[in-house]
C-alpha cells in the first residue's frame, strides 16, 4: 500500500465526520462530501469501510453488559450530585418541563437521576433482548425478551403495568407504598419478594420464587383492585395461571426452570415440541414452525435461549423428525406422518 | 427510478437508500476485514463515481455513492457466486458437518462479531464510549443524547464520529497481521 498509516487514519476519521454529519437531521453540505469522495479510491473505500462499521456496531452490546448510566455518573464524578428532590406528585408534563429546565443549568449526573426517579416510565425489550431496570425505589425488574412494562410509582403505591411478555420482579420492603403489577386483569400483590410474571395473550402466570404475594383479578380497567373479592396466595414455590378470571394453583417443582430465562436458558421437562419451538421463537428472529404430529413429541434439555442452533442440532439427531428451511423461518415435520 | 425528481428530494434519497443500504451495509461489515476486496471495491467505485456527471453526484452523493457501490458488489458477487455456500432441505445432515455460526443469516458478520467489538469497545475513552452506547445501543438520536449530556452537537458527533474511526482502524490494523 503506498499511503502510509498516518495518512490512512486522517482520512477515516474524515470519513468517520463525514457519516456522522450526513446522519444528523438538517446537516447537508452535499457539495463538500462529493468533492471529498472525489478525492481518491482511499476516500471512497474509507467511507464504506465506516459505513459497515457503523452498521456492525448496531449489534454493539446487546446484553446491556455496560451500564451506560454508570459510565456517565462516572464522567461527571467531578460536579456535585444533587438528590432528586422528593416530589411525587409530579406529573408528567411537569417532568418534560422541568426536564428542559434542568437541561439547561445542570449537567448530566442531576439530570440522569431526575430521569431514573421521575414518575412513569415505559421499559421494552426487542427480540433477544434482556434488560435490568433498577427502579427508584431500589426493586428490581428484569426484563424478558419482547416484553413491555410501565411503571408508575406514586406516594401511596408502586404500580408496575407488564403489557407485554415476562418480568423478574426482586421487591424491596415498603410497608407503606405496596408494590403492584398488573398483567392483564391479573394485579399481583408483594411486599419484599421475588416473583415472575409472564403475561400471555390467554393470561398470566405468576411464580413465586421467595416470600409471598397477593393475586386477584379485576374486572376492566379500573385502577384499584376491587377489595370485594378474596385474594389468592402465592407462597415461595408455588405458581398460578389466570384465564379469564379464574385463578389455577400449582406447586413448581423447580423454581429456578421458571427463572432460568435470566441466565439465558430455556428448560424444559418432557414437554412439548410445539412448546419449546413457541419459546424459542419469543427469542430470536430465526423462527420454528412445527407441524402437528410433530408437535407432540416430548422434549427433555436444557438450551440456551438466543442459541436457535442448539435445537436445531439436538432435533437433527432425532430420527423422527424432518427440517426445512425457508429463509429466516425452520420448518419441523415429522418423519412418520404423509407429506 | 426518478433520478431527475427535484421535487421530493428527500422522498427519493429515502427510496434510493432503503433500496441499497441493507444489502450494502451487510456486504460491508463483512468486507472490512477483508482488506484486498475491500480496495479492489473502492476502486472499482472510484471509477464509476468519477463516470457519473458531478452535478448529479453532488445533489444526492451518499445515496449515489451507495448505489454505484451496491451495484459493484452485485457485479462481484455474480463473479463469486460458485464460491457461495447454499443450503437445500437436506438441511439437518449437513448440519451436524458444521458448527453452529452456519445459521446466522450472515456467517461473516456472526463469526468477526461478538469478540471483535468487545475487543474495540475496551479501547475506547469513557466519553466516547457512552455516546456510542446511547446513540447505537438505545437507539437515540445525536440532539436526544446532547441534551441528556448537556454538551453541544458537535460535541456528540464527534464523539461517535471518534468511536467509528477508531473500530474502523482497529478492524484494519487486525486484518494485516
Amino acid at each position: 500500500m503506498s499511503t502510509g498509516h498516518e495518512d490512512n487514519m486522517s482520512i477515516t476519521r474524515e470519513a468517520a465526520r463525514w457519516y456522522m454529519e450526513l446522519h444528523t437531521e438538517g446537516s447537508a453540505c452535499y457539495e463538500e462530501f462529493a468533492r471529498w469522495l472525489r478525492r481518491s479510491p482511499e476516500h471512497i473505500e474509507e467511507f464504506l469501510a465506516i459505513t459497515g462499521v457503523s452498521r456492525k456496531l448496531d449489534k454493539i452490546d446487546p446484553q446491556r453488559r455496560i451500564d451506560v448510566h454508570e459510565l456517565m455518573a462516572d464522567q461527571s464524578a467531578d460536579v456535585v450530585r444533587f438528590l432528586p428532590a422528593n416530589n411525587t406528585k409530579r406529573t408528567r408534563a411537569r417532568w418534560t418541563l422541568g426536564l428542559a429546565v434542568a437541561a439547561a443549568f445542570v449537567g448530566g449526573a442531576l439530570l440522569l437521576l431526575q430521569w431514573i426517579a421521575s414518575g412513569s416510565q415505559t421499559y421494552v425489550t426487542h427480540i433477544g433482548e434482556q434488560r435490568v431496570v433498577k427502579l427508584s425505589d431500589g426493586s428490581m425488574m428484569y426484563l424478558n425478551t419482547k416484553s413491555r412494562a410501565a411503571v408508575d410509582f406514586s406516594k401511596s403505591a408502586r404500580e408496575v403495568r407488564l403489557v407485554d411478555g415476562e418480568a423478574l420482579f426482586v421487591v424491596e420492603h415498603d410497608a407503606a407504598r405496596p408494590f403492584r403489577v398488573k398483567a392483564g386483569n391479573t394485579v399481583v400483590q408483594a411486599v419484599g419478594t421475588q416473583f415472575d410474571v409472564y403475561n400471555r395473550p390467554e393470561g398470566a402466570t405468576v411464580t413465586v420464587v421467595e416470600g409471598m404475594v397477593q393475586l386477584s383479578e379485576t374486572s376492566a380497567v379500573t385502577q384499584v383492585h376491587s377489595a370485594s373479592t378474596t385474594p389468592t396466595r402465592l407462597t415461595a414455590g408455588e405458581q398460578a395461571d389466570t384465564r379469564h378470571g379464574h385463578i389455577a394453583k400449582q406447586a413448581v417443582a423447580d423454581v429456578k426452570s421458571v427463572t432460568a430465562w435470566r441466565e439465558r436458558q430455556l428448560v424444559f421437562r418432557d414437554e412439548p415440541l410445539a412448546d419449546v419451538a413457541a419459546e424459542f421463537n419469543r427469542y430470536n428472529t430465526l423462527q420454528f414452525q412445527v407441524d402437528a404430529d410433530a408437535g407432540r413429541e416430548p422434549l427433555s434439555g436444557v438450551f440456551a435461549a438466543d442459541r436457535p442452533d442448539s435445537l436445531l442440532l439436538f432435533l437433527a439427531k432425532d430420527e423422527s423428525v424432518q427440517i426445512e428451511r425457508r429463509g429466516d423461518l425452520m420448518v419441523i415435520h415429522s418423519r412418520h406422518a404423509g407429506p | 427510478m426518478a433520478l431527475n425528481d427535484k421535487s421530493q428530494p428527500r422522498a427519493t434519497v429515502g427510496s434510493l437508500f432503503k433500496e441499497y443500504r441493507v444489502r450494502l451495509e451487510r456486504f460491508l461489515a463483512r468486507r472490512a476485514y477483508r482488506p484486498v476486496e475491500a480496495s479492489d471495491l473502492a476502486q472499482e467505485v472510484y471509477m464509476r463515481l468519477l463516470r457519473f456527471p458531478s452535478e448529479r453526484v453532488i445533489e444526492r452523493p451518499q445515496a449515489y455513492l451507495y448505489r454505484i457501490a451496491s451495484n459493484v458488489v452485485h457485479d462481484f458477487n455474480m463473479r463469486h457466486k460458485e464460491e457461495q455456500v447454499t443450503f437445500d432441505s437436506d438441511i439437518a445432515e449437513e448440519f451436524a458437518a458444521h458448527t453452529a455460526d452456519v445459521w446466522a443469516s450472515d456467517p461473516g458478520d456472526q463469526l468477526i462479531a461478538a469478540e471483535e467489538l468487545q475487543r474495540m469497545l475496551m479501547k475506547l475513552p469513557r466519553a466516547q464510549l457512552t455516546a456510542l452506547l446511547l446513540h447505537k445501543r438505545d437507539g437515540m438520536t445525536v440532539p436526544e443524547i446532547a441534551k441528556l449530556l448537556g454538551v453541544p452537537l458537535d460535541t456528540v458527533k464527534s464523539r461517535i464520529a471518534f468511536a467509528l474511526a477508531l473500530c474502523r482502524a482497529s478492524a484494519r490494523d487486525g486484518s494485516k497481521r
